[in-house]
């Protein structure tokens, strides 16, 4: 049995089958998640409530995307929806010192495979608006093609192309300041 | 380190496939260090990207969605809220139409009521000369309001 036909019997009032979707969708919506929040335990609660407005609202499910381009459109704004309700001003949960990096300055290997490189690209990235992390995460990360991610942000793939490169350019901005190559 | 200008074109050329590189900036990467750097640098953004271990439950976290949706389908409760939810904006409807539809049946009671008021004030003028005895005592007795109309539209 199809995915389609698997949404149909859903529809239909074979509530039992959703299961199958959970199992299919679960680690992207996951992923997706944890990677905008960075908190394990708030991953959680918003991958169920997640599921649970899919299953809630399969029926205004239109076939018109892939269910998995729905699912991750409905976890993009539980996440939203999340830093809305809670208020919070600071949306970073990765926060960390990073060390001096001046003795790596004459060894830039050393320093691209160091533990403090990998701290520095998760503050990054986290650090990027909303609006190009979104875009990041689903492209550099989770391998989405550009019509996919067009589909899910809906916006037109060339949107999609613009944000890709500002979010890679700020990252190179940040690496530069950071390794103290500019203020 | 000195900052080259080429480094402006380096986001374009480390994303594309190695062959789609201009061999003028080919030849240029060989010698400038700054671009080096920076070509490194997003190399190894990319493996990085594709390294991302996260440490998920993911198991134990299926098996209680997969529980809470099937919760949702044996409650009752969560059904009709369910339905509610999808039904919310018929719900509304009606009990707007039906709100509207007892405003106007107060609106059409409310005028009647006006009317009646004004045939009550201009049965005062009404000419007694031709009613007989019991209905000029009646008249001259406090009598109802109601009483009064009845004899006025009465065809004694």
């Amino acid at each position: 049995m199809n995915e389609s036909e698997i949404i149909k019997r859903v529809i239909d009032g074979a509530t039992q089958e959703f299961n199958k979707l959970v199992e299919a969708h679960f680690d992207s919506v996951y992923r997706v998640i944890f990677l905008y929040v960075k908190n394990p335990e708030i991953t959680e609660d918003l991958t169920q409530d997640t599921f649970m407005k899919a299953f809630t609202n399969i029926a205004a499910f239109r076939f018109k995307s892939s269910f998995k381009t729905w699912l991750i459109r409905i976890a993009i704004n539980t996440v939203k929806d999340y830093f809305r309700k809670s208020s919070i001003k600071n949306r970073y949960f990765v926060k960390c010192e990073l060390m001096e990096i001046q003795d790596f300055r004459s060894k830039p290997d050393e320093l691209l495979e160091s533990l403090e490189f990998k701290k520095f690209l998760d503050v990054a990235i986290s650090e990027l608006p909303e609006k190009l992390r979104i875009v990041y995460i689903l492209r550099e990360q989770e391998k989405y093609s550009y019509e996919e991610i067009a589909d899910i942000i809906k916006k037109p793939i060339g949107t999609v192309e613009s944000r890709l490169f500002n979010a890679r350019k700020i990252i190179q901005q940040k690496f530069l300041k950071w390794i103290g190559e500019e203020k | 380190m000195k900052k080259c200008e080429y480094s402006k074109f380096i986001v374009d050329y480390a994303y594309r496939a190695e062959n789609d590189i201009a061999r003028e900036f080919s030849e240029h990467l060989k010698n400038c260090e700054y671009c080096q750097l920076l070509w490194k640098f997003h190399k190894k953004l990319q493996i990085e990207n594709q390294n991302i271990l996260i440490n998920q439950s993911s198991d134990d976290l299926k098996e209680r969605i997969k529980l809470a949706i099937n919760r949702r389908n044996t409650s009752n409760l969560d059904f009709a809220y369910i339905m509610i939810n999808r039904h919310i904006k018929i719900i509304a409807s009606i009990v707007i139409l039906l709100l509207a539809l007892s405003v106007v049946i107060n609106i059409m009671n409310f005028s009647k009521l006006y009317e009646a008021k004004n045939i009550d004030n201009s049965i005062n003028f009404v000419d007694t000369s031709d009613l007989n005895e019991q209905h000029k005592k009646i008249i001259n007795s406090e009598i109802t309001k109601d009483l009064l109309l009845e004899i006025a539209f009465s065809n004694e």
